[in-house]
């Protein structure tokens, strides 16, 4: 992949990072200083109760946000404003609707060439389209297409400029419980074989079990902070079948809704 | 904007209440075939009310204005001297100004109006100009159009112009910004450019309501256009019609307005279709 050559492949580093919003009854303090060191390729995912500032991080690492002190890093370079190099998954798939698919792939092909001409992006969007399995889809609108093929198409655009870091902030929180199943399984085989390092927002307890290798636990808002730091020590590649007959999965399961209980309870 | 689709609702739900209660009466009877017999009553109470004497006797009864109808459509293009030209010609000369005005509207609206749109405090402060200007009837516009003008040919159009572009410019305001936002975010996670932004996204994601817009601003200069060409004379159906009135030949009056108002339908038509071309699903 491009990045090889500088060694590097989305470290990800928050030093002190808070953030205000101005409100209308002065300003809201979504996130306490908050520190954390992402490894590259590790699988992150972030829980937390509404409201206690998950998307707000992705978006800070996005560069959709400025944060109001501290410092992101990824790979020691600070982030500024957004860039290719930072995918982002969108919770209602934001795919552009006067598009098709494949055009919304290409799209984001178009918006950064890489010296790639424009049939080499074309073939390129195909690809992408294939790893997801729509290539039959390829020349329909999204508005054809069902939630969970409409969140791939997302997916594809969001690999198809090759991220360092995935963002994805509830891909999967619209879908139905077996559309999900299939999604995560897909995410999983995907991720396995592109290994990028990702921060996944959930707030599906067995989601992040499956997926991640690491768990955030964020506290309520305001000034939310990291409430748990888990491992997940599951082996990879996982299967969710193993994964839900381990010995391990009903203790951490039982851990990280206790610990979200604590959040929600006021 | 709403205007336009206010007909079309009551439109299509009148149709509706219709059939559900011929429906119900266990007779279902076609629309086409319901118009077909309201036409043919309403001809017979005008024709039996012409002939009767009911009417003024400058009233023609219908009869007489299907020849002159058919005597206007046979020779429309024919040119004699100033005035004196084919209907299709008057219609041809109106449907011009309309089309340069209309035109020249679009050329300042539209931009404008993309460019108000991703500016929120900027079309804030041209709004009460907007606000205070759009009521006024197209019509007063009229003598300061001579005056600007000196010649009534630039003032009709002038007059088109004026009278177009509100619709239109609120309309591409109003559409540039109400762009989802998550469109314009997902255009700065891809670092597309101002100018992929503006051609891929904005433009694409307002364009229908803009399309409706420019609907709505041809209704309007169409509407305008037989009221400025009564007050401009020279060619055109509007002082066609009033010319007409001057002979008072109400006959060619009903046929000028029967074929205004097709035309009408035809106009809107065309940007109903282009409104349907590039209409999505969000
Ligand atoms: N643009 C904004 N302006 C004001 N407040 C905001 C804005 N975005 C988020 N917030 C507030 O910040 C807090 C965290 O929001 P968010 O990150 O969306 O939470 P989560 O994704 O965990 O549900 C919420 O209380 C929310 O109301
Ligand atoms: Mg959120």
């Amino acid at each position: 992949m491009r990045d090889e050559a500088t060694g590097t492949k989305g470290k990800l580093r928050f030093e002190g990072v808070e953030k205000a919003f101005p409100t209308k009854d002065g300003e809201y303090k979504a996130l306490a200083p908050i520190s954390l060191d992402v490894e590259e390729r590790q699988f992150v995912a972030l829980i937390g109760p509404s409201g206690s500032g998950k998307s707000t991080v992705l978006r800070l690492v996005a560069g959709l946000e400025e944060r109001t002190a501290g410092e992101i890093t990824m790979d020691g370079d600070a982030i500024f404003g957004p860039g290719p190099d930072r995918g982002m998954v969108f919770q209602d798939h934001a795919l552009l609707p006067w598009m098709t698919v494949k055009e919304n792939v290409l799209f984001a092909l178009d918006c950064n060439p890489d010296g790639r001409d424009k049939e080499e992006r074309e073939k390129a969007a195909s690809e992408y389209l294939d790893l997801v399995h729509l290539s039959r889809f390829a020349d329909q609108k999204p508005s054809q297409l069902s939630g969970g093929m409409k969140q791939r198409v997302g997916l594809a655009r969001a690999f198809a400029l090759d991220p360092r870091v995935l963002l994805m902030d509830e891909p999967f929180g619209a879908l139905d419980a077996l559309t999900r199943g299939v999604m995560q399984t897909e995410l999983l085989g995907i991720w396995e074989e592109a290994a990028k390092t990702v921060l996944l927002v959930t707030h599906d307890v067995d989601e992040a079990l499956l997926l991640a290798d690491r768990i955030i636990v964020l506290s309520q808002g305001p000034q939310a902070r990291i409430k748990a730091d888990m491992n997940v020590p599951f082996e990879r590649p996982r299967d969710q079948d193993e994964i839900l007959s381990s010995k391990e999965y009903p203790e951490l399961h039982r851990e990280l809704l206790a610990l979200l209980r604590e959040e929600i309870a006021v | 904007m709403t205007t336009s689709t206010k007909t079309e609702t009551t439109r299509s739900g009148g149709a509706k209440a219709a059939n559900s209660r011929t429906k119900s009466s266990g007779r279902p009877i076609h629309p086409a075939v319901l118009f077909a017999v309201l036409l043919a009553a309403f001809l017979a109470v005008w024709e039996a009310a012409v002939r009767v004497g009911l009417t003024s006797s400058l009233m023609p009864p219908p009869s007489l204005v299907f020849t002159e109808l058919v005597a206007a459509l046979s020779n429309p293009f024919y040119i004699a001297s100033a005035n004196d030209a084919g209907i299709g010609i008057q219609l041809g000369t109106s449907l011009l100004r309309v089309l340069i005005g209309f035109g020249l509207a679009m050329v300042v609206a539209l931009p404008l109006g993309v460019f108000l749109g991703t500016s929120p405090n900027l079309s804030k402060a041209v709004d009460p100009f907007v606000q205070v200007l759009r009521p006024v009837s197209p019509l007063a516009w009229l003598p300061i159009g001579l005056a600007l003008l000196r010649d009534s040919q630039q003032t009709a159009i002038f007059v088109i112009f004026i009278s177009a572009i509100w619709p239109m410019l609120l309309n591409t305001i109003a559409a540039t910004n109400s762009v989802p936002k998550t469109y314009l975010e997902v255009a700065r996670t891809l670092k597309a450019s101002r100018w992929t932004t503006m051609r891929r996204i904005i433009i694409p994601a307002a364009l229908p309501n803009i399309l409706t817009g420019l609907r709505v601003s041809m209704g309007v200069a169409w509407l305008v256009i037989i009221a400025a060409e009564m007050l401009i004379g020279g060619r055109g159906i509007g002082y066609f019609i009033w010319n007409q009135w001057n002979n008072l030949d109400i006959a060619n009056i009903i046929v000028a307005i029967l074929l205004v108002g097709l035309v009408g339908i035809m106009l809107d038509r065309a940007f109903a279709l282009l409104e349907r071309r590039f209409a999505y699903e969000g």
